[in-house]
């Protein structure tokens, strides 16, 4: 019996013992913000040669390091007068070369996109979906036929497709034409009524920009948006009809989603190249709806897939988790934030109220 | 690799000629249901350096046919587990253990009896951490072989206590990539959740994979062919890619037994 006693205190003292065993690690690396020279086209910078107080600015840094804020942050980037000036990785240095999903910042993308396609008159944006989509609003109601460019640009489609279904059916469900598919969903309101943040609007833009360029949205983006910027490893989903993701499905390096937003912040302009018609720019970062639902984005306009921040004087392109490029024209400053997408892991997304509280440290540090 | 292998099955072989002393040729074999609470613990870096844990509940189903020479034990277990990690977030722990262990006994050491032999078990992990807008699968998936052992000792005429460890040296092991895209885990589909993982094993080793279980039972005969069992289980796998995995598991398993 003696044994047995033996194999009890054994098993007692593993039961306590054991259940601490593995390690539980931090969630951010050593502190580092200064950016490192690398041969893809962006001016370095110190951050005093262009306005800002270091210290105050190194502050505005401190909840992107921390363990217990803005958690699913992978990087943050700073740029004034186009230079980068600040730049941090908070889980990995080797995020700079790495892919991160933007998630619905794809949206102001597509948004770029379909600017340049009307720019250069491929893509009307008076004409209705009976115009632009024939095929897939054939024999629907005739209210979804009317429905316009400007109707999908503002999340105003009245189509009733919720983004809690949306991506997984689209992903799983979904075959064939997923555009058809998408306007076969009933009406929830008339189109151009209500506002209603919902992926299978932009989604349908991207297939009218396929049917008006004839090149899918992702390829015609290489070939007048992305490719201009320098941007040439980048990841674009598409649904399995060959139609790209509209609303998401953008993987992008940060220094290359960064890019997206100094051009923005330049009206479209990149060198001596203007991409995108400052009057596309103007109209697509201008208030056109104020979403009241969740109460948190109360305040917030929305222009075509921007989002605006009036009191900031600033817009913004936003995607889940805690992708943000954050446009201050004023201050000729761009906030560039990237995020684990996975984001309940961590306790949560980075929501644009978190977000503007770095965004206005960092304003703040302006001199 | 190679050389494992046929290590793995050289220590069968050394095994086989030790004959039993005694046997329980009468009722030879034995059936067992269980249930237990086990203990999670998960360090996927797939995802985060965190450590989840949580408590959970196991089924168990077995068959043994004792032999006087030889025993062979198939064995199915089904835990599950929700697990949370520092920042409150929750996901589930779920798997599908199936193994079949054949022992022989070698030796009589300290009183009591020792066997050895080999095991196959395939234990198949997955981990689901939910979140509004991406959903991913995280599997570790392995079908492991390698040698065993167990001691087993009688403590009273009616009781005996029983230590195992096994620790296979060669498995085809599957984990996800290092880079998914998102949407694009079915996860409704049962199809998806069995199948995936199957997708990407490949043969792997102690460099890259070890996994180790160790076990002690007491058994207590509480009729002519019923028994009551209670045990304590460590389990602990680590997979070394594409980025380190660790699963760590303490349960507390009782059930009963019928010899026929």
């Amino acid at each position: 019996m003696t044994s047995s006693r033996l194999h009890t205190v054994a098993l007692v003292l593993s039961l306590l013992v054991l259940p601490a065993c593995l390690e539980d690690g931090p969630a951010k690396i050593a502190w580092n913000d200064e950016p490192r020279a690398l041969d893809d086209g962006w001016e370095i910078g110190a951050p005093e040669d262009h306005g800002f107080d270091r210290e105050k600015l190194r502050e505005a840094f401190r909840p992107f390091f921390s363990e217990d804020e803005l958690v699913p942050a992978i990087s943050l980037l700073v740029i004034r007068d186009g230079v980068l000036v600040a730049e941090g990785y908070a889980r990995d240095l080797g995020d700079v070369h790495r892919k991160n999903a933007i998630m619905s910042a794809t949206k102001s993308v597509t948004s770029l996109v379909a600017g340049i396609a009307i720019d250069r008159g491929l893509l009307d944006p008076e004409r209705p979906l009976r115009e632009l989509l024939p095929a897939q609003v054939a024999g629907l109601d005739e209210r979804k036929t009317r429905i316009t460019l400007p109707d999908l640009l503002t999340m105003r489609s009245g189509l009733d497709f919720s983004n809690d279904d949306f991506s997984m059916a689209m992903a799983h469900e979904v075959k064939g034409d997923g555009l058809r598919y998408i306007l076969e969903r009933p009406l929830g309101a008339e189109p151009g009524t209500r506002f209603a943040y919902q992926d299978c609007d932009p989604h349908l833009v991207s297939g009218a920009i396929q049917a008006a360029t004839g090149k899918t949205l992702a390829a015609f983006a290489d070939e007048t948006l992305l490719g201009p910027l320098g941007i040439r490893d980048r990841r674009w989903l598409a649904h399995g009809d060959g139609v790209t993701y509209g609303p998401y499905g953008l993987y992008l390096k940060p220094r290359d989603f960064a890019k997206l937003g100094l051009l923005a912040l330049r009206g479209g302009r990149w060198g001596d190249r203007q991409l995108v018609s400052p009057s596309w720019m103007l109209a697509s970062t201008t208030s056109r709806v104020f979403p009241s639902d969740p109460v948190s984005l109360t305040g917030l306009g929305y222009g075509f897939y921007w989002w605006v921040r009036p009191e900031a004087r600033a817009f913004f392109a936003w995607g889940h988790g805690g992708q943000y490029l954050y446009v201050v024209p004023e201050d000729d400053l761009l906030v560039v934030l990237t995020a684990e997408p996975d984001t309940n892991i961590d306790g949560g997304d980075i929501w644009p109220e978190a977000f503007f509280g770095l965004a206005d440290r960092v304003v703040d540090s302006l001199r | 690799m190679i050389a494992r292998i046929l290590l793995s099955f050289a220590c069968l072989a050394l095994a086989w000629p030790v004959q039993a002393s005694s046997s329980d040729d009468d009722r030879p074999n034995r059936i067992g249901f269980g249930l237990g609470v086990p203990h999670v613990q998960i360090r996927e870096e797939l995802t985060r350096r965190f450590r989840w844990d949580g408590f959970g509940g196991l089924l168990a189903l077995g068959y043994e046919h004792r032999g006087a020479g030889m025993r062979h034990a198939a064995s199915l277990e089904l835990p599950a587990a929700w697990v949370t990690n520092r920042y409150d977030a929750g996901g589930a722990a779920l798997a599908l253990r199936l193994d079949y262990t054949l022992l022989v006994p070698v030796a009589e050491l300290a009183g009591g009896r020792l066997w050895a032999g080999g095991r196959y078990r395939w234990d198949h992990a997955l981990q689901y951490f939910a979140d509004w807008d991406e959903e991913h699968l995280y599997w570790l998936s392995a079908h492991e072989l390698g040698p065993a052992v167990a001691w087993e000792l009688a403590v009273a005429p009616t009781q005996s206590l029983r230590a195992s460890l096994s620790l296979p040296v060669v498995a085809l092991a599957s984990r996800p990539p290092a880079e998914r895209t998102n949407k694009i885990d079915d996860l409704k589909s049962v199809g998806f959740l069995l199948g995936r993982p199957h997708e990407d094993m490949s043969l792997t080793s102690l460099h890259e994979y070890v996994s180790v279980e160790g076990a002690v039972a007491w058994t207590w005969s509480f009729s002519e062919t019923w028994l009551l069992q209670a045990s304590w289980v460590m389990r602990y796998r680590r997979h070394a890619a594409p980025l380190a995995v660790q699963l760590l598991e303490n349960a507390l398993v009782t059930g009963v037994a019928h010899d026929f």
